[in-house]
């Protein structure tokens, strides 16, 4: 028997502790009987339940929120404290997301006691999220109180570079910078650039940058989004689709980027009550994505062959006649097409339809069926077999995706963002064949279908507008490029390096271009040239690899920290989000009066739309520049206009139908969006070309003024007219139509070891540049190992865990292997959203998210060795002891050169990989080196593609008028400049 | 005369004993209902083998996280659970426990929960406790027997059926208080035990059949529900032991109830052809809940005919398991011959 010495002594000591027997209930305890709990003294401990906010949200499934009556004080239990109760009294402020651009709503919960920001959940009443978010969103609590974050303006104390801050004043700051954008203005209109990487607001920096009478916006544009855009804009003048996914009978995505990255939550969730309704998923990825392990049919497509299995999908719709006659009729420019088809149709058949129906036209006008005659004959070459030998896969799998495309009717629902479009040379052609599909179907505008993103995102009006300039910055849109969208940003320090001019002051915003950009070394050596960058300022809410090669790094806010409106194409609908810094908000509902964002944001941490109020202000004080006056309050003639001012003057004046909803509520309209964070504008805006247009608007389609399209002929493009003017009028340009990419099998050979290098792929959970302030973000992913086939990596004899180098055209780097088939044969795949890397500890990005790097950019054999890579570290949030990774991923952009599109000018990720193979003694992960001479190299063999304005332009333009810019300058200022030494 | 409820409370004796244990079950009872709340800590720490689960201020409330943890998600301390063919409460079993706690005087009061919580079954010892020492001190020998009686039923016809492996289960799961906890109730169950006359020489059989797994009817569905449920399996798999598997073995097994887990983890341990893996994995646990029964019925004599029941239910999962990596292995062999259909 055992010896129970220590439960007798248990027994004896509890007896012995005295006290009456203790009352036990009838029997079972159950749950809780009493509460000894304490509970703070400000909760309210004996409240009773509130009813929740029931919302039944669209998939089904059920969800509860505090209801927003309640949202002024509310009480819950501190979910931190858990198993106990602990009761806390919040105030709820409603904000928007501001991690990527579908600014979902986001509602913090603020201590009413200390102010702290506890938590941020989903916003109900938001109309793009309703309610719910992705892993980013939450996570800003963890960027609020991250540990490592920029509490201060910070100036450069040494060398640029050298990573030596002194601490500034805010006014200081301003007015230095200031006085330096002054000094610039004077001189010239082109000297300022205002560089965003994450816009996340829709339009204050527009405007400011604009009343600074400069040619100043650059975006991060075309490392993104310019091949997609381009393709979306030449067909219907609109740069981005809007797809109605919840109501579509198949959505057909190419790549997963959009839902594992850019809208991910928004467009997730309506692709899932999609599919529950019975909608078939079709994906076109060759890396086994989260949203491919989702499809009905995945096709694992090689990289560069998208088009061509887009245009079999079409071959299909034109072959069994499911296309839709009417709509193209109605809405194809398919006159202009037979009218010039005989300049560029090629191929027998083709050639002889363009005759005939030039014939047909010369006695009686054009015919419809020609055309439909003109398009079997062109697309019928694109079979099943054809794409699947292009694209190797299946042919069945090709029939099976063209059977989905084709019974979708006019409910098709389908995108590219990145991806396909981005990776490739002439990646905009898959945009074009993509949305042909749309066009073929009859699915523009449709319930279930694709519209466009100007129906579905509302465009506020401020106060006031100032006009648009009469500059044009060759750096940002030089003459090779005309039909870029946009500018030419990624090439800046190229360009620096040629010496085609300098900048003043630069402004980089939320932007990392050293780390984000290909050919990384090059921006530093730009950023380090005082004598091409004047003055670099950094506005951002973290360290990033950038900020470091500052001037002044001047801390911004987050997303509960700063306000700015947003509104995105989520869905069908209109609507508009209010983003708010919520500690300010909570202070002035308990009776406190905040002067400045600033003052109620943790250290100084600023919000930009009031420190571009306060800029202009120290850049023209006079008032003599002209920029003053469009910052100034319309009711205080000389002062500074307030956020208030602002923004409720917007809510009032130009927000259809919210002034009358907030009056129902017996609120101003400003108090209504301070209350919700968002309003639903319009809803179900399903084909808005129908619309009726006024005489002398719109086009004339049978016989009745419409809408249409905003294209120059007002109708989708299938030939594009102005590619065709503007040098590009074969037909591999001017129809939809597959071109080789730079990564086409033809040019990658397999026998020497080369293979094809896919970066451009994010994962859901991280936020470009600013993943590494964000610890649950990293927890959940934080490594970027190379996806590589078995097959592959049994020819180099790799396994998982093993060490690679992977050379590229201008370098190499090193980082391991993850063998999996969930990649093609041939292709090795790396995330480029990792990688993070600091020059010293204890300054820069935490020690847990990034290596410690030594680099030299100066020599012509450019070097990051990696001393340690990321591990626990001090600090007062004790989770930063905890970091138990040590990888935190390879920056592998630094090796990439740069490859602008001659059309889009959008970068071509997609590398050619010259050799994947085992690591060479010595090489430890993350090690990079570049050959300098050869990135130069590769931009001017690209630079060589281009066609420019100078040779090509058709009427002595830079530009067609027509295309969007971020910024368009005055018509007056698209005139080609006079060639040097020409009289002007 | 013996001192009544705090008087004299150090002393010796029959009745102090009994007064001891009715306050020590109270207090595990608390404990077992609703975790290491503050007002027990003091108490707590007074047993060995709960201060160490509970020393300092920040282990106390892993303590409480940890009891949430396993005894709602991992292994649940309800009778049903572990003596019911289907693994619920409120089966055949669930009557005759009720009419015993009305027969003690310590009818379940909180409506729902039902008589078969530990919690419950500790209330009532801890009543009989309170009662034995009462009749004790009033010289009513035979009130004492009867409640003697009625407390050896409860721990011979109940408790200690499947106490033991509750115990052995949440130590399993590796949260320190969970396994302190359950380890001071057995402890003080063989305690109890011990007073109450001679050892039982057997137990029960437990309830339920076999499955077939040659059984065209049985699929993975089949399988996964009978290995989820304690008395037909001779463990009861807790989700760590699904995550450990999982682990091992290198498959994912989802979300879902512990039976769905189990179904995807031999789903996608099949689809992914890491079947044998899995069932490795399974087995392995099998024969270390098999060992760690043998262990324990070594070192405590008493428990030895409650256990016996276990140790033959886990003999037979072992056997299931077998049997199936066997198909498994052969359908491989089979595909990779080219001779599968």
């Amino acid at each position: 028997m055992a010896d129970r010495t220590s439960t007798r002594g248990f027994l004896a000591r509890l007896l012995g502790a005295g006290g009456a027997r203790p009352i036990l209930p009838a029997a079972a305890p159950g749950r809780p009987q009493g509460d000894p709990l304490p509970l703070p003294e400000y909760a309210e401990s004996g409240a009773a339940p509130v009813p929740l906010t029931r919302v039944l949200q669209a998939d089904g499934r059920l969800s509860q929120y505090p209801p927003p009556d309640r949202w002024g004080d509310w009480v819950e239990y501190d979910g931190k404290a858990w198993p106990q109760r602990v009761a806390r009294r919040y105030t709820l402020v409603p904000t928007i997301c501001f991690n990527c651009e579908s600014a979902c709503g986001l509602l913090a919960y603020v201590d009413r006691e200390t102010l702290e920001v506890r938590k941020f959940e989903g916003n109900p009443a938001h109309p793009g999220s309703r309610g719910r978010n992705c892993a980013k969103g939450p996570a800003t609590h963890n960027q609020t109180y991250d540990p490592e974050r920029i509490l201060h303006p910070l100036k450069r104390a040494g060398a640029r570079g050298g990573g030596k801050w002194v601490r500034v004043s805010w006014e200081e700051a301003l007015r230095d910078i200031g006085g330096r954008m002054r000094e610039s203005r004077r001189r010239r209109r082109d000297g300022i650039v205002y560089h965003v990487g994450r816009p996340g607001e829709d339009h204050f920096a527009n405007r400011t940058v604009t009343a600074w009478g400069v040619d100043g916006h650059n975006s991060h544009t075309n490392i993104c989004s310019s091949s997609a855009r381009t393709g979306y804009v030449l067909w219907s003048g609109s740069d981005r689709p809007s797809p109605d996914y919840a109501h579509a009978r198949t959505t057909l995505l190419v790549s997963s980027h959009l839902e594992a990255g850019h809208y991910f939550n928004p467009h997730a969730q309506r692709i899932i009550e999609g599919k529950r309704d019975g909608a078939r998923l079709v994906v076109l990825d060759p890396r086994l994505s989260n949203t491919a392990s989702r499809a009905d049919v995945w096709l694992p497509t090689w990289p560069g062959s998208e088009t061509t299995v887009l245009l079999a999908f079409a071959n299909h719709l034109l072959e069994t006649g499911r296309y839709d006659r009417g709509f193209l009729r109605r809405w194809v420019n398919w006159e202009e097409t037979l009218a010039t088809a005989a300049e560029w149709a090629e191929g027998e058949e083709p050639r002889a339809v363009a005759a005939e129906a030039a014939r047909s036209a010369a006695e009686g006008g054009w015919r419809f069926e020609d055309f439909e005659r003109l398009l079997k004959a062109l697309y019928r070459p694109f079979t099943p077999e054809r794409a699947a030998a292009e694209a190797r896969v299946p042919a069945d799998r090709i029939r099976e995706a063209a059977e989905c495309v084709a019974a979708a009717g006019d409910r098709l629902s389908a995108h590219v963002w990145r991806a396909a479009a981005t990776g490739n040379l002439g990646g905009w052609q898959v945009a074009r064949a993509l949305f042909l599909l749309n066009v073929l179907t009859g699915s523009v505008g449709t319930r279930g279908g694709t519209s466009l993103h100007t129906w579905n995102k509302f465009v506020p009006v401020p106060f006031s507008s100032p006009p648009a300039g009469e500059a044009w910055n060759e750096l940002l849109m030089p003459l090779e490029w005309p039909l870029s969208m946009f500018e030419m940003s990624f090439l800046l320090p190229h360009f620096l390096e040629e010496g085609r001019g300098t900048l003043d002051v630069y402004f980089t915003r939320v932007y990392n271009p050293v780390w984000t950009n290909p050919d990384g070394f090059q921006w530093i050596r730009a950023l380090k040239d005082e004598s091409r960058i004047g003055l670099h300022v950094a506005l951002t809410p973290t360290w990033s690899e950038t900020a470091w090669f500052a001037d002044y790094v001047l801390p911004m806010g987050h997303g509960g920290e700063r306000h700015d409106l947003m509104s995105q194409e989520t869905h069908s609908g209109r609507w508009i989000g209010f983003r708010q810094p919520v500690r300010r908000v909570a202070m002035e509902r308990a009776g406190r009066r905040v002067a400045r964002t600033r003052d109620a944001n943790p250290g100084e941490v600023w919000e930009e739309s009031e420190f571009w109020v306060d800029l202009a202000f120290a850049m023209d004080p006079d008032g003599s520049l002209g920029v003053r006056r469009w910052f100034e309050s319309p009711a205080r003639p000389g002062e500074p206009i307030t956020m208030d001012e602002y923004f409720g003057h917007i809510f009032e004046k130009s927000v259809p139908g919210l002034p009358e909803a907030a009056a129902k509520e017996g609120l101003t309209p400003l108090a209504y969006m301070r209350k919700y964070g968002a309003f639903e504008v319009s809803k179900d805006d399903y084909s808005l070309h129908e619309r009726a247009a006024a005489p002398g608007k719109g086009i004339e389609v049978d016989g009745e003024r419409r809408a249409g399209f905003t294209t120059p002929s007002g109708r989708l493009e299938f030939m594009s007219p102005t590619l065709r003017a503007w040098g590009w009028g074969e037909q591999r340009h001017c129809i939809p139509w597959p071109l080789e990419s730079h990564v086409h099998p033809g040019r990658i050979d397999a026998a020497k070891g080369e293979m094809l290098l896919l970066p451009n792929f994010r994962l859901p959970t991280l936020i470009h540049t600013r993943s590494a302030n964000s610890k649950w973000l990293y927890e959940i992913s934080h490594r970027n190992p190379v996806w590589i086939h078995p097959s592959d990596a049994d020819r180099i004899g790799a396994r998982t865990g093993d060490l690679l180098r992977v050379t590229t055209e201008i370098g190499w780097f090193v980082d391991r292997a993850w063998v999996t088939e969930g990649i093609k044969p041939g292709i090795v795949a790396v995330s480029h959203h990792l990688g993070r890397w600091r020059l010293r500890d204890g300054d820069g990005i935490g020690a847990g998210m990034s290596s410690l790097v030594a680099l030299d950019a100066e020599a012509e054999r450019r070097t990051l060795d990696v001393l340690r890579g990321g591990g626990p570290w001090e600090s007062p949030d004790p989770d930063t002891s905890r970091i138990w990774w040590e990888d935190v991923g390879v920056h592998q952009n630094l090796t990439h050169g740069v490859h602008p599109d001659p059309v889009s000018g959008g970068h071509c990720w997609h590398q050619k990989a010259r050799n994947v193979e085992r690591a060479h003694p010595g090489d430890r992960l993350g090690d990079v080196r570049v050959d300098g001479r050869r990135s130069m190299e590769v931009y001017r063999e690209w630079l060589a593609l281009a066609r420019p304005a100078r040779a090509h332009s058709p009427d002595g333009t830079r530009r067609p008028h027509w295309l969007p810019r971020p910024l368009k300058p005055a018509a007056s200022a698209y005139r080609l400049p006079p060639l040097p030494g020409s009289p002007s | 005369m013996e001192a009544r409820t705090g008087e004299g409370a150090g002393a010796a004796g029959p009745a102090a004993e009994a007064e001891a244990r009715s306050r020590a079950w109270a207090l595990l009872a608390d404990l077992a209902s609703r975790g290491p709340v503050p007002a027990d800590l003091e108490a707590a720490r007074l047993s060995p083998l709960l201060e160490e689960a509970l020393r300092g201020e920040e282990a106390a409330a892993a303590a409480a996280a940890d009891h949430e943890r396993v005894f709602g998600l991992e292994v649940f301390p309800v009778e049903g659970f572990f003596l019911d063919a289907e693994g619920r409460a409120g089966g055949a079993g669930a009557a005759p426990l009720e009419d015993l706690l009305r027969r003690t005087g310590a009818a379940p009061a909180a409506p729902g929960d039902g008589p078969e919580p530990l919690a419950t079954a500790l209330a009532a010892l801890a009543h009989l406790s309170g009662a034995e020492a009462d009749a004790l001190l009033d010289g009513l020998p035979a009130e004492a027997g009867r409640v003697r009686a009625l407390a050896r039923e409860l721990l011979d016809d109940h408790l200690l059926r499947w106490l033991p492996v509750l115990a052995l289960t949440a130590r399993r799961c590796g949260a320190p208080f969970p396994a302190a906890l359950a380890a001071q109730v057995e402890e003080l169950a063989l305690l109890h035990r011990e007073t109450l006359g001679p050892p039982a020489a057997a137990a029960p059989p437990l309830p339920g059949g076999d499955l077939d797994p040659s059984d065209p009817e049985t699929g993975l569905r089949e399988i996964a529900l009978h290995l989820c449920r304690p008395a037909l399996a001779g463990i009861a798999l807790a989700r760590s032991d699904l995550a450990r598997i999982s682990r091992d073995a290198g498959v994912p097994r989802g979300f879902g109830d512990r039976a769905t887990e189990t179904e995807n983890l031999l789903l996608s341990a099949a689809s992914l052809e890491r079947l044998g893996e899995a069932l490795g994995a399974l087995e392995a646990l099998l024969r270390g809940a098999a060992a760690d029964l043998d262990a324990r019925a070594a070192a405590e004599p008493a428990l030895a005919p409650f256990l016996r029941p276990w140790r033959e239910r886990a003999d037979r999962s072992i056997r299931l398991v077998l049997a199936l990596r066997e198909g498994a292995a052969a359908a491989g062999a089979a595909a990779a011959d080219g001779s599968a259909p």
